[in-house]
Order: C-alpha cells, then sequence, then structure tokens
C-alpha cells in the first residue's frame, strides 16, 4: 500500500509539470494564431479585419503568467476552452468527434497487435526453430522496419485502388447514415476498419513477439519450469500458466504505455485513409497554434499515460510479489 | 505524440549481462565482430549495413553531383540506363538522390542514435547507481519526457535554429527519445549495483567514477548497444515519418524527403513508382539490418535464446 | 433520407430576368430541367465535421459563406459584373458620403419569416456592437446605418471611400427574429442556421461528411435544381485526389499533380478541370531594409534573373501564365497602363534574360571580388541570401529552388529554406528575412493589389509589417495615389490613379510578380452539368471563392444531367 501511495504522490507531480509544459511548449512556437488565422485568408480579408479578430481571440493575448493561471484555474473546473481554429466550438468537443474513431481503431489494433504479438512469441519460444520462431519471427521483423506510411500507402494503392476490395477511406460509407444501431452501417464501419487497422498491427507486432520470445526463452530454463513439467503437468498448463504468466510481465508496462498513447490517435493512418481520429486535429491545432486545442489534447495524453503506468505498476505489484520488497 | 510508434520492446532486448567469450586466436578480428559473424542471423544483417554505410561514405564517388537536388533531366522518365532509378517530376536524377539520401537519413539515425545513448547512459546509471533523492528527480523526468509532445516542439526546435531540417530532427528526437533506454539502464544499474564485485570494488575503495565506468558499464554492453541500435532504428524511422508530413527540409536529399516529393507528385497514380518503392525499401531494409543484428546481440549475449537441441520434448 | 424538393412559390419574373444576364444566358425559362440528385463537393482539408455553421466564426464553415447565409451582391470574378443578389442594386450620392441599397422583395428565411432591410440594419448595428464580429471591417469607413423604408437602407460614410460599396455588398444579413434573442452571439454555435440561402437546410451532419439541403422557400423560382449539396471530409490533397478519380467528387477546387494525366484521363468524357489564371498575383518579396535588397537596381537584376517560363511549367505544372510587370493578371487587362507596360519593357522588367541581370549587378557594383564564384555587395563585404518559401506548399518550394537556382547562375549566393507556416509568416512580419515568395490581395479592382503590398499605414505597432506589405518599401507618393482612387467614384479617375500606380510600381520594383495564382477547379460531369466550362466560362467555377462569392453563381446552375442519372441518392 505504501508502495502504491508513493507512486500515487509521483504521479501527481509527473501531471503537475506536465501540465506547465503543456502549456509552455505551444506558446514557444513562433507565429501569433491571430495574425496566422488573417494570413489564411491569403488576401481575402481586408488587412484592417485583423481588429475584430483580435477582439474575438482577447483571451489568447496578454501576459503569459495570467494566460497561465486563468488556464490552471479553468482546468480545475474542468473546463478546457475554446478552440481558436474552430471558434466558438469548446476544445472538449472538438476533440470528442475524432476520440471515439481513435478509441475504436488504434484502441483495437494495439490490443490485437499486443495479443497476436504475445501469443505467437509463447509458440516461438516453446517451439525453437519451428514456423514460428524461424518465419515468422523475421517476417515480423521485417514488417516493423518499413516506414508505416509507405506501407499503408502501398496497401491503399493496391487493395483499395487496384482490387477495389476496399474503400479507399472514411470511417464508413458516406451513402450510408450513421447509427450504431443499424447492422448495415456497423458491417461498413468494421468494412472501412480493416486496412487501417490491418497496417497498423502488421508494424507493431515484431516488437511485442520478439520481447515475448525472448522472456519466455529466459523463464523457460528457470528451475520451477522443469518442476512443473516433472510434476507431469500438461505442456499447455505449463507453458501458459507457469512460463508466460511470469514471462509477460516485462512486456505489459510497455503495453501500458501504448494503451496510454492511443489517445494521441495514428496521425498517419488518419492521413493515409482519410480516418477520422484525435491525431489530425493535433496537427491541425498544432499548424493554426490553437493553444486551448493543443493543450486539451496535451492534457488528455498526459493523463492516460501516467494513468496507464500507474495502473501498469499496481498491477506489477499484484502480479509480482517481489516488487513489493523493492 | 503517436506517430504509430514501434513498439518501444524493439529497443528492449533480453537483459542479461555479458557473457564471458571463449577466443579464437587465429583471426587477427576483434572478439565481438568475430561472435557476430558467427551468427547466421547478425551476420547477414551486418552485410546489409556495411552495404548501406559504404554507399554513404562514397556518395561523391558513386554518383558525383555538386547538389543532389539539381534539376538535370526531363522530367518522370522510367529507369533506364542513363538514369538507372528514373528522374522526378523535378527532372532530378533519382539514383543520385537515394546515394545521397543514404548519407544523410544514415548520418541523422546514428547520431541521433548515439546521443540518445548518451544521454541515456548518463543519467539512467547516474540514477541507478547513486539513488535517493536524485533518482526520483531522475526518474521523474524520465517520466515526463516521455510524454512530451513531439510534434509542436519540433516546430519550436526549428525555430530555434531558424530553418527545418537533419538536425532539427536530431535534436528534437534525441530530447524526447532518451528516456526509456535511460529508463531500461537504470533498471539494470539497480541490479549490478547489488552484485558482489561492485561490492568488492567499493570495499578496495575505488572512487564511483571508476566502479561506474569499469565495472559496472562493461557489464552492460550488450544492452547498450542492442539500445543503441534500437535507438537508430527507431531514429530513421521516424525521421521518415516527419519528412514524410512536410516536417523535413525538402531541399535537401533523404529518403523521407524523396518520399515526400513522391507522395506530393502523385507518384503512384502515375505509375512513378521508381520515386516511391526505392527510397522505402532502403529503409526497411536498413531497419531489417539492424533488426537482425539486434536478434544476433540477443542470442550471443543470453546462450539460452541460441538454437539448441531442444531439451524439452514437444 | 431526407427529400427536398425545390417547389417555388411567387417570385418575379423580372428577377429572373436580372439574374440571368450573370449567367450568360443559360437559363431556360421552360423548366424542361431535370430535378433531384446530391452534388458532393470537396475543395478544403478537413477530417472531421463540427457543427457550426455561424457567418461570423472567424474560420467559417465553407457552406456558411454563401450558400447559407448569402450576400448583399455577388460579383463576377470574370467579367467584373456586380450581379444583385439579396440587394437589387445600390445608389451612391454625389458626395459620396451616403449609400443606398434596395433590398429585394419577396425573399423568405428558411423558416418561413419574411427578409427584409430590417434584418440588413439589425446586422450592420449588431457587427458595430460587436467589433469582434465585424469581419468586413466596414465600421472604418462607416459612420452610421439608417431605415429609409422596409426594403431600402442607407449607409452613411464617415470620409469617403469608393470601394464602400464592394465591402458593404459583401454583408451576409442573419436574421433579427433570431438573432436578438442570443446571450452572445459572438460565441453562437449556430448550429441549426435560419437563413436565406439556396442550401441552407442542414439536413445531415455526421463525423465525416455534412449535407445541406435545398431551401424549399428559395427566392428564386424553381432554384436549386438539386436537392442537396454533400461535404465529404478529406484530410489532405492524395486523398480527395483519389476520391476525384473514383468520380465521387462531382465539384472539385483541388491542386491535382499533372491533372491530365492524373485526373482528366481517368474519365476524360466527364473528368473536367479549367484552372483560370484569374487568383492574385503570386509574387517574390525582398526586405527593402536591407542591402542589397533596398537598391533598386539589385531588385530589377533579380526581376531580369527569374526563367519565369520554367517557374511556370517546372513549379506550377504549366497551371498558370507568367505574371504581368504590373502585378495585375488577365482578370485586370481593363486596368493595364501601356504607359507603365512599356517601361517595363524598356527596363526589361519581368523577362528571363541572364546576362541582363548580370550586367545591372556589374553596372550596380556587385562584383565578384573575391573571386569565390559568387558576387559581393558594392563594398565588398560578402553577400549571401535565404529565399524564403513556406515548407509543404511544394509548388511554391519548387518554383522557388528554379528561382535560387537563376541567382546562383549569375553569381548571386541565395538558399532555399522552407520554414513552417507560423514560423514563416513572423518572419515575414518582423521582416527577419531576406526574399521570400508570397502571396498577395485580391479584390474587386487591382486597388487592393497595391494597397495591401504598398500602404504605408500596414506598419503596425511592433513593427509588424500587415497584410502582405512584407517588403517594406513604402512611399508618400503612393500613399497619396492609393488615398486618392478611394476618394473618386469616377471611372476615368480611377484609371488615370492606377497608372500612375503602376508606373511607380514598374519604376521602384518593390515586389517582383511571379504569376498569377491559379484557381483549382474541376467538375464531374457523370452526373451533373451547368457547371462553368473552359469555353462558357461564366464566372469563376472554384467551389473556393471566398469574397466573391461567384460560387453561388454556380450552385443555383448545377442540374442533373437527365432525369434518370441522379435517381437513386
Amino acid at each position: 500500500m505504501r508502495f502504491i501511495l508513493r507512486r500515487l504522490g509521483f504521479y501527481l507531480i509527473a501531471l503537475l509539470v506536465s501540465v506547465t509544459l503543456n502549456f509552455m511548449i505551444p506558446r514557444l512556437m513562433s507565429g501569433d494564431p491571430v495574425q496566422l488565422m488573417f494570413a489564411r485568408f491569403q488576401g481575402r480579408m481586408d488587412p484592417r479585419a485583423i481588429e475584430s479578430l483580435y477582439e474575438t481571440f482577447g483571451f489568447v493575448q496578454g501576459p503569459l503568467h495570467e494566460q497561465y493561471f486563468t488556464y490552471l484555474s479553468h482546468l480545475l473546473q474542468g473546463d478546457l476552452g475554446v478552440s481558436i481554429a474552430n471558434f466558438p466550438i469548446p476544445v472538449t468537443e472538438v476533440i470528442a468527434v475524432g476520440l471515439g474513431w481513435t478509441l475504436r481503431l488504434v484502441g483495437l489494433a494495439t490490443v490485437i497487435a499486443f495479443s497476436a504479438g504475445i501469443f505467437l512469441g509463447i509458440r516461438a519460444a516453446w517451439r525453437r526453430g519451428r514456423f514460428a520462431d524461424s518465419v515468422i519471427l523475421p517476417i515480423t521483423g521485417l514488417l516493423s522496419a518499413f516506414p508505416y506510411f509507405w506501407l499503408a500507402m502501398l496497401v491503399l494503392y493496391f487493395f483499395a485502388l487496384g482490387l477495389g476490395w476496399f474503400p479507399l477511406g472514411h470511417a464508413y460509407s458516406l451513402d450510408i447514415h450513421q447509427d450504431w444501431s443499424s447492422p448495415e452501417y456497423l458491417s461498413s464501419v468494421l468494412h472501412h476498419m480493416i486496412l487501417p487497422a490491418t497496417t497498423i498491427v502488421l508494424t507493431a507486432i515484431g516488437g511485442w513477439m520478439l520481447g515475448m520470445r525472448n522472456n519466455m526463452i529466459s523463464v523457460l530454463s528457470e528451475d520451477y519450469i522443469t518442476m512443473a513439467q516433472a510434476k507431469g503437468l500438461s505442456d499447455r498448463r505449463v507453458m501458459y500458466t507457469y512460463a508466460a504468466r511470469n514471462a509477460i510481465l516485462p512486456s505489459l508496462t510497455g503495453f501500458a504505455m501504448s494503451l496510454g498513447f492511443v489517445l494521441g490517435g495514428a496521425l498517419l493512418t488518419e492521413i493515409v485513409f482519410s480516418y477520422p481520429g484525435v491525431g489530425y486535429t493535433l496537427l491541425t491545432a498544432v499548424n493554426t497554434r490553437d493553444y486551448p486545442l493543443m493543450q486539451g489534447v496535451f492534457l488528455m495524453i498526459t493523463v492516460a499515460v501516467l494513468v496507464a503506468n500507474l495502473l501498469a505498476d499496481t498491477m506489477y505489484v499484484l502480479l509480482d510479489p517481489r516488487v513489493r520488497a523493492a | 505524440m503517436s506517430t504509430v510508434e514501434q513498439p518501444q520492446t524493439a529497443v528492449q532486448p533480453a537483459g542479461a549481462t555479458a557473457a564471458p567469450q571463449r577466443a579464437f586466436p587465429r583471426l587477427p578480428l576483434p572478439n565481438w565482430l568475430r561472435s557476430i559473424l558467427g551468427n547466421r542471423k547478425a551476420a547477414i544483417g551486418l552485410v546489409i549495413l556495411s552495404f548501406f554505410v559504404f554507399v554513404a561514405v562514397f556518395a561523391p564517388l558513386i554518383a558525383p553531383t555538386q547538389n543532389p537536388n539539381r534539376m538535370v533531366a526531363r522530367p518522370v522518365q522510367a529507369p533506364s540506363a542513363e538514369y538507372i532509378l528514373g528522374t522526378t517530376r523535378q527532372g532530378q536524377d533519382v539514383f543520385v538522390q537515394i546515394v545521397h539520401g543514404t548519407q544523410v537519413s544514415m548520418a541523422v539515425g546514428f547520431t541521433t542514435g548515439t546521443v540518445v545513448m548518451a544521454i541515456a547512459i548518463i543519467i539512467g546509471i547516474t540514477a541507478g547507481y547513486i539513488g535517493g533523492i536524485f533518482d526520483e528527480l531522475l526518474s521523474l523526468a524520465m517520466n515526463i519526457v516521455l510524454i512530451i509532445p513531439a510534434l509542436p516542439l519540433i516546430i519550436v526546435v526549428a525555430g530555434f535554429i531558424d530553418r527545418p531540417g537533419p538536425l532539427t530532427i536530431v535534436v528534437v528526437l534525441s530530447l524526447i527519445s532518451w528516456a526509456y533506454g535511460a529508463r531500461v539502464l537504470r533498471a539494470q544499474t539497480l541490479t549490478l549495483r547489488n552484485s558482489d564485485f561492485v561490492a568488492a570494488a567499493r570495499v578496495v575503495g575505488e572512487p564511483t567514477w571508476r566502479i561506474v565506468l569499469f565495472e559496472i558499464l562493461p557489464n552492460m554492453t550488450s544492452l547498450v548497444v542492442s539500445s543503441w541500435i534500437g535507438a537508430v532504428l527507431y531514429a530513421i524511422l521516424t525521421q521518415a515519418s516527419l519528412e514524410f508530413i512536410g516536417l523535413g527540409d525538402p531541399n535537401i536529399s533523404s529518403w523521407g524527403t524523396i518520399l515526400y516529393w513522391a507522395q506530393n507528385n502523385a507518384a503512384l497514380l502515375t505509375n512513378a513508382w521508381w520515386t516511391f518503392i526505392p527510397p522505402g525499401v532502403c529503409i526497411a531494409l536498413v531497419g531489417f539490418s539492424l533488426t537482425l543484428i539486434n536478434y544476433g546481440i540477443d542470442e550471443i549475449t543470453n546462450p539460452r535464446l541460441r538454437r539448441e537441441p531442444k531439451v524439452k520434448a514437444a | 433520407m431526407i427529400k427536398m424538393v425545390a417547389r417555388m412559390t411567387l417570385v418575379s419574373l423580372a428577377l429572373v430576368l436580372v439574374l440571368s444576364v450573370g449567367f450568360g444566358g443559360a437559363l431556360a425559362q421552360d423548366d424542361g430541367i431535370p430535378r433531384g440528385g446530391i452534388v458532393t463537393v470537396s475543395h478544403e482539408a478537413f477530417s472531421v465535421v463540427l457543427r457550426n455553421f455561424s457567418p461570423f466564426a472567424p474560420t467559417q464553415n465553407p457552406a456558411s459563406q454563401a450558400f447559407i447565409y448569402e450576400p448583399l451582391m455577388v460579383w463576377n470574378e470574370v467579367d467584373g459584373e456586380i450581379i444583385p443578389w439579396l440587394a437589387t442594386g445600390f445608389v451612391w450620392s454625389d458626395d459620396l458620403l451616403t449609400l443606398t441599397f434596395n433590398i429585394r422583395e419577396g425573399v423568405m428565411w428558411n423558416d418561413g419569416e419574411t427578409f427584409d432591410a430590417n434584418d440588413v440594419l439589425y446586422t450592420m448595428n449588431l457587427t458595430r456592437e460587436f467589433p469582434a464580429l465585424d469581419r468586413g471591417a466596414v465600421w472604418a469607413f462607416l459612420d452610421s446605418v439608417e431605415l429609409l423604408d422596409d426594403y431600402t437602407i442607407q449607409f452613411n460614410l464617415g470620409e469617403v471611400y469608393s470601394l464602400a460599396d464592394v465591402l458593404i455588398a459583401q454583408t451576409r444579413p442573419v436574421p433579427e427574429h433570431i438573432w436578438s434573442e442570443l446571450d452572445d452571439p459572438v460565441t453562437f454555435v449556430d448550429d441549426d442556421p435560419v437563413a436565406t440561402g439556396p442550401f441552407s437546410v442542414v439536413c445531415r451532419l455526421e463525423d465525416q461528411v455534412f449535407e445541406l439541403c435545398a431551401n424549399p422557400l428559395y427566392w428564386q423560382e424553381g432554384r436549386p435544381y438539386v436537392d442537396a449539396i454533400r461535404y465529404p471530409a478529406y484530410p489532405g490533397n492524395e486523398q480527395s485526389t483519389l476520391a476525384l478519380i473514383n468520380g465521387d467528387i462531382d465539384w472539385g477546387g483541388h491542386f491535382i499533380p499533372d491533372v491530365e494525366t492524373t485526373y482528366a484521363a481517368a474519365d476524360p468524357d466527364n473528368f473536367n478541370f479549367y484552372y483560370w489564371p484569374g487568383g492574385a498575383t503570386v509574387n517574390l518579396y525582398m526586405n527593402t531594409t536591407k542591402a542589397p535588397y533596398d537598391d533598386v537596381a539589385f531588385r530589377r537584376a533579380v526581376s531580369q534573373a527569374i526563367d519565369y517560363n520554367a517557374v511556370v511549367n517546372i513549379g506550377m505544372y504549366g497551371y498558370t501564365i507568367p505574371s504581368d510587370p504590373t502585378g495585375l493578371g488577365p482578370r485586370f487587362e481593363g486596368w493595364a497602363s501601356q504607359e507603365a507596360l512599356e517601361r517595363a519593357a524598356e527596363l526589361g522588367l519581368n523577362e528571363y534574360a541572364p546576362s541582363a541581370a548580370a550586367a545591372t549587378l556589374d553596372e550596380a557594383g556587385y562584383l565578384d571580388v573575391n573571386g569565390d564564384g559568387f558576387r559581393e555587395l558594392p563594398n565588398g563585404d560578402p553577400m549571401s541570401m535565404n529565399v524564403q518559401v513556406v515548407n509543404g506548399w511544394t509548388d511554391w518550394v519548387t518554383s522557388v529552388q528554379i528561382i535560387s537556382q537563376n541567382l546562383q547562375d549569375i553569381g548571386v549566393n541565395a538558399q532555399v529554406v522552407t520554414p513552417e507556416f507560423g514560423e514563416w509568416l513572423n518572419n515575414l512580419q518582423t521582416g527577419d528575412y531576406d526574399i521570400s515568395i508570397g502571396w498577395s490581395s485580391s479584390g474587386y479592382t487591382p486597388w487592393n493589389y497595391y494597397r495591401d503590398s504598398l500602404d504605408s499605414s500596414l506598419l503596425g505597432a511592433d513593427n509588424i509589417a500587415n497584410a502582405t506589405s512584407w517588403s517594406r518599401w513604402f512611399s508618400d507618393d503612393a500613399d497619396a495615389l492609393l488615398a486618392a482612387f478611394t476618394a473618386t467614384a469616377d471611372p476615368d479617375e480611377q484609371f488615370q490613379v492606377l497608372s500612375d500606380l503602376q508606373m511607380l510600381f514598374v519604376e521602384n520594383v518593390p515586389l517582383v510578380p511571379l504569376f498569377p495564382g491559379p484557381t483549382w477547379y474541376q467538375w464531374n460531369t457523370q452526373q451533373f452539368t451547368g457547371f462553368p466550362t473552359a469555353d462558357n466560362y461564366y464566372t469563376q467555377g472554384s467551389p473556393w471563392s471566398r469574397d466573391s462569392n461567384s460560387r453561388l453563381l454556380v450552385a443555383v446552375n448545377i442540374h442533373c444531367i437527365d432525369d434518370t442519372a441522379c435517381g437513386q441518392e
């Protein structure tokens, strides 16, 4: 318990520092959101109209320390402010649209990549030199060495444009109305998810598989495994209940981190497959110097990663009593 | 940020101390190289990597040019005897670009990897060895750096450096990527600190810096090397991604910028595959070679990973 | 699927006749025009749809500006004609201090309420009460607005400003009966707009698409002909290009590399494009507060050194033409001063002549004294420069790469740098640059082009160069001419003032015009027709037109090719 409390305090400090960084970094970028907005009209707005923009965006002007304390006090009230680039829509609303899709696509892909990687890693370690070990392992290694966007674009051009098996983009067919209770819509969502999810899984699986395989091999030479086998337990039981359970521990932290980062979206996937998500929202926010929106997305990622880390720490304690002593 | 990052376990080796190495007296090769060449995976990886290092080093001789981006020919020519990888929409020679791009991409990859590992070693080992409040603070820093958003940071750094480009990418990736390696090294240092030989050195009265430099560090060589390789791979892939979304310097030739231009010129739609396929394959080959070397190092340093007659009947 | 059939009420025939002038007579009276269908439009990159249709939102939903909230008048960029819309016309007083607009009768808001001059008055007063809503900056010259009767409204100017008519004509009235009830019109998210536009009914809004259905109460009888306009989300050029090739987009405003082979060739009968070179001129700006850019001889040499054909054909994919030395493109042909053009020819401006450029530099004392292959400043100091261009704007990046090669060819050490957009803008506004490519302003007359780059009042607080005054080249003569233009409404006087401005421009080369911006425009005739074509370019065709609202002319003119093609959706 003391361990967890200490970690909790530690995470609170990390959160505070991160929140401050989230405020500072956007403002360190050169360029003023109002001037940028005016410039994007490229001469189609009268220069005198810039006054009306400054009038609108008074809330990102003024001394930094004042802005900072306003930001903190609003944050405490759960208010993330109003987006600049999408004025007057609140930041939470802007994020919410992409967030659902990000959670579904990237979340699902991360879980699949992890589970498949772990499973294949176990197989590869258990049957050294067999198919999983000598064929799948190098292939997943090669796949994770490809630049993601390159692979994704080839896949899109080949399977969607060339063969026409999959749609060219979007999260669902725009000819179907968005309605989560309609089976037609659901199947369209799934169909549109296949290519983007597959590309993410393919490039991510190699790392999990290798890590699990190596840990598993180390664990397999431990005495308690030999002991279990000597007791005549089934291979299956030894493999999953004894070996894998211990071998998975080091991968868990990494998995927790990845789950946290899911909320950041998958920018390149979103661009290549015209998929909605937080990644593109963040890119737009950065390009338009939309301070409140950037802060909002960063805060969300920060909190998610810290919570995921905390969970991983806790899980570690539960699964591995040795840590408590350390 | 998280632009489909490589899972960080790729950086994470099996985690074991260096195994004692036997000496082969006849060949005048250093031990480490002999071990690597003795491992099939590592050997293949090393051969591929050496090829690209060779191309990078001798780029000016292989494809002599003042400026690889000079518009020299009729645009969008398919590969031919004259232009073996064809030309771009802007009339640049793709082969020349790729050869010189190898130089930039490899330089960014290896520089970043090295800087990242240097920071990771200093911070990770210091935190692990000194411990106490110092450790707490450094660990806090590591955790915060792990979640610093990269996207705006690149623009901030590019602003300070005055232009985006390879240097910006090196600086930004170094600033944000050391934390993972530092965490791994810190954990390893914690284990080693309590080992017998370190305790012995302390009893003898060796100064801290000597213990760190001559007792702890050499025992983490394999971990450092494989983390370094992981960092190089990560840097090469991330550089390509950043350049692809337009955060690089489009005036220089690197694999990422060639792809960036290919995509902007709709290379795949106009069937100008020669501007799109080769840079991607180069990145993948270098990445794969690094992965293979890492497999090999794991196997060499952790004898359990080596393929051996199965003890357990399946 | 919400089906809205455009069946209309009583609108005077005279109105339709007035309109048909603007359409080049394309209007069929006997209504043999097929109805129905959803036109898919795409011209801006976005990845998710946010529900906000406020006409005052600074980054507006592309549809709010014309299809939902209509302007008082539309101007046709191609022939310069001002077309009556919610207003039927305007009259200036002799002293140019009052401007009277006649408001159209018989127009209804899409909730059935009547639209009249009271709404216009309300809108004007709203933008005065809330300066944050005055996006057209009309209160910079307006003094007051008063109602003469329910369909006549008078604008009183505080000073003579002859361009006020076009600016006021762009006002998009909002309904008083809705907006006066709001707590805060500035932060009002107009999610279900009450407006007059032809497509002002938001009938579908989802995460990646929204559709605007035809307004059944629209004031133009029988129009619009199609059921709805659909805006799907595409995050970038690559994705919209794919969709265009796939036939998913009917009306596009996208840059496509090698459009002939990538797009048009995919369905030569139906995939069309026309990039009218009528956009604002793209220029090379030089920081005239620094040496050597403060030397007109150097600037002239730059103008002579550039291979304009290469820039246009390689950099811009052949989508535009080299600019005149005065910076006025084909759109403003009628304003061109022969005198200024002759003077420019004498000076050799805007003509690729490396030897002439080298001679100009030699004469002005820029010589390679130390023999390193690059020229030095006349005082012997080394000379090197960065040419800036926004990262990611690849057509401009290529153009600038050509220009820097051209400059190197005449011994000027020029390198390309590509800052990110925000960084770049900051550099130009604060004068932290040497040379840069950049856009300029468009307007109803060429005045905006010169004003936005030369007016000394644009140099604001903190030494920020606003609008496109990035060259920082200012003179009393220019200021006086710019002011003289808006002080008169007499066409001959205005022409003379602009001729003098053009002369001043070619004599001093404050910036080097490169090429008129192409207006990206694709249309797909698989299902719909009625678009402006290269042969019958009745108005600017791009769905992108922001200030002129000319896309309204297209939107009410598009219709299905026959009775069956647009049936199913």
